[in-house]
């Protein structure tokens, strides 16, 4: 028999982290560019409350000493998503979107694994009401058509539905993303 | 109306890169500080657990060791728990361990011995001690999840012993300390899933469980990566063993009149599997073609025979150490091939097929 006693440990992925962490900030870039660019998007945060605070991070985002990537928009009285960043002190969020690790993160933000297939195997936690959850599932599945090509978008969605002007839309959303207008 | 309930108590988490979400489990179950113990035979399933651990910055309480065997070694666990002021119990290890640690957090959580407890009508516990299992790969197959061993030998069946969570790493049963007894893990979780099946009054998500586990040694018989069969074995063995505890007898005490009446084991075998098999009244067609594969071929190529043989020669063994007395004649291949044909034949007259897709046909539509 053997006893050890162990404390506190700080082991992390600092290249898994950092391509979560830029995979994350784009999405959060691309979410508010598209709720400038896209009028059917901005149809959709019309239906969430004001002020809607939406995060998406990954276990554990709140260990003390320990940085997990996030990323976090609200609700503007425009009717437009606006990116807070990586972190934020308010806590009362109303859609916030937990993967369970890291490689769970890495699989759905480089779509090897689609968001319903994700969901089904447990990559990820939801908290928030349906209310919230479902417009923001459709503005993610526009914002993904608008931002990926055809090919990879159409595994990252369950029904491709090719918006009106998609060229156009998407040289502006890159246009936006790229000089953060 | 025909119940037939049907208890799993313990959330599975399985595939690979299952280990990845510990951290996130662990925090489910309000399980901050965990204690984790470990065989001192599985140093590896050990290192890589402890490494998914502080990949995530979680805290370990502490880590305690034992030896297969030892002695006392609940009471070792619980001291270790309360020392180090751990909140659960997370245990990586062969069927020994995983029963001492079942051991342990009863007496953490009722604050007395198992043996002291009535678990027929058991108090409400002092506390909650979350107990998350990794599974490795184990010759045992029992004690199954929701029995306790006692130290006198007696055995206690309650869903309180269920962990809260099991993970099935390839990356853990992969390195475990008995992957090179896979053939004989395939053989006793394929003999253990026909024990499940013979069970007619049984709920359907036992048969759905047994069948899919003889699927998966199948599927292990056939495939030529070790690493592919490895996972499939863990896998088959951990659904046999879900599907005896839906069962309503106890396979040890249903093999006892094969036992003692001095059979030879090829003639135990295939009583076991001719009086299992009439029993089936579904499935008979997908059975036989599991039942197909499992025979020893003795013309295949060269590839596939080499894990046939270690297979049948696994079976030998397995049946050899059920029989009590050694003294027993040794069945030779042959004569292992007639008892597997005679189960080919007795399939042969079914007419079902894809039970399981049925089951979860059932189970999805409600019956009536």
């Amino acid at each position: 028999m053997e006893i050890l006693k162990m404390g506190n440990s700080n082991g992390s992925k600092p290249i898994k982290t950092l391509c979560a962490a830029f995979l994350l900030r784009i999405l959060g870039f691309a979410l508010a560019a598209a709720s400038k660019v896209d009028k059917e998007i901005r149809g959709e945060i019309a239906l969430l409350p004001d002020g809607c605070l939406i995060g998406m991070t990954v276990f554990p985002f709140d260990r003390p000493g320990f940085k997990m990537p996030a990323m976090f928009v609200q609700k503007t009285s425009e009717n437009r998503f606006r990116y807070i960043g990586s972190r934020t002190d308010n806590r009362n969020f109303d859609f916030l979107i937990t993967f369970t690790s890291l490689e769970a993160a890495l699989r759905v933000l480089t779509f090897r694994e689609s968001t319903l297939k994700a969901h089904a195997r447990n990559r990820f936690t939801i908290k928030g009401a349906l209310i919230t959850a479902a417009p923001f599932s459709r503005i993610l599945n526009k914002t993904e058509i608008l931002l990926l090509p055809k090919i990879i978008a159409a595994r990252a969605v369950r029904r491709y539905d090719k918006p009106k002007k998609k060229h156009r839309k998407r040289i502006c959303l890159y246009a936006r993303i790229f000089t953060g207008i | 109306m025909d119940i037939r309930p049907f208890y799993s108590g313990s959330k599975i988490i399985s595939g690979s890169g299952a280990l990845d979400a510990l951290s996130f489990e662990l925090a489910s179950v309000n399980a901050e500080k965990p204690l984790l113990i470990a065989s001192d035979i599985e140093r590896t399933a050990e290192k890589t657990v402890a490494k998914a651990l502080k990949a995530t910055a979680a805290v370990i309480g502490g880590i305690c060791r034992l030896q297969s065997g030892e002695k006392n070694s609940a009471k070792t666990i619980a001291e270790t728990f309360n020392r180090f002021g751990c909140d659960s119990l997370l245990a990586i290890g062969d069927a020994d361990l995983i029963n001492a640690v079942k051991a342990a957090r009863v007496e953490l959580s009722f604050g007395k011995a198992p043996a002291e407890i009535d678990f027929t009508q058991p108090a409400p516990p002092r506390r909650s001690v979350p107990f998350v299992s990794v599974a490795v790969l184990t010759p045992e197959i029992g004690p199954l999840p929701n029995e306790l061993i006692l130290d006198s030998g007696a055995c206690i069946t309650s869903p309180l012993f269920y962990p809260d969570t099991v993970f099935i790493d390839p990356r853990v049963t992969g390195k475990s300390a008995a992957v090179s007894k896979r053939s004989e893990i395939a053989a006793a979780a394929s003999i253990f899933a026909v024990f499940a099946l013979s069970d007619t009054q049984a709920h359907p998500a036992v048969r759905a469980c047994a069948h899919s586990a003889l699927q998966q040694v199948c599927e292990a018989i056939e495939t030529r990566s070790r690493a592919e069969q490895t996972r499939l074995i863990a896998n088959a063995r951990f659904l046999s063993q879900i599907a005896l505890t839906g069962v309503r007898f106890v396979p040890e005490i249903a093999l006892l009149p094969f036992l003692t009446d001095g059979r030879n084991p090829t003639e135990t075998l295939k009583t076991l599997f001719e009086a299992a098999l009439p029993t089936l009244s579904f499935a008979k067609d997908d059975l036989s073609q599991i039942v197909i594969k499992l025979v020893p071929n003795n013309n295949a190529g060269s590839g596939k025979q080499t894990l046939r043989s270690e297979f049948e020669t696994a079976l030998l063994r397995l049946t050899q150490r059920l029989v009590p007395n050694s003294a027993a004649p040794k069945p030779s291949r042959s004569e292992l091939f007639k008892a597997f044909e005679a189960v080919k034949e007795s399939a042969l007259t079914a007419e079902q097929k894809n039970e399981c897709l049925k089951i979860l046909q059932i189970q999805m539509e409600g019956t009536e």
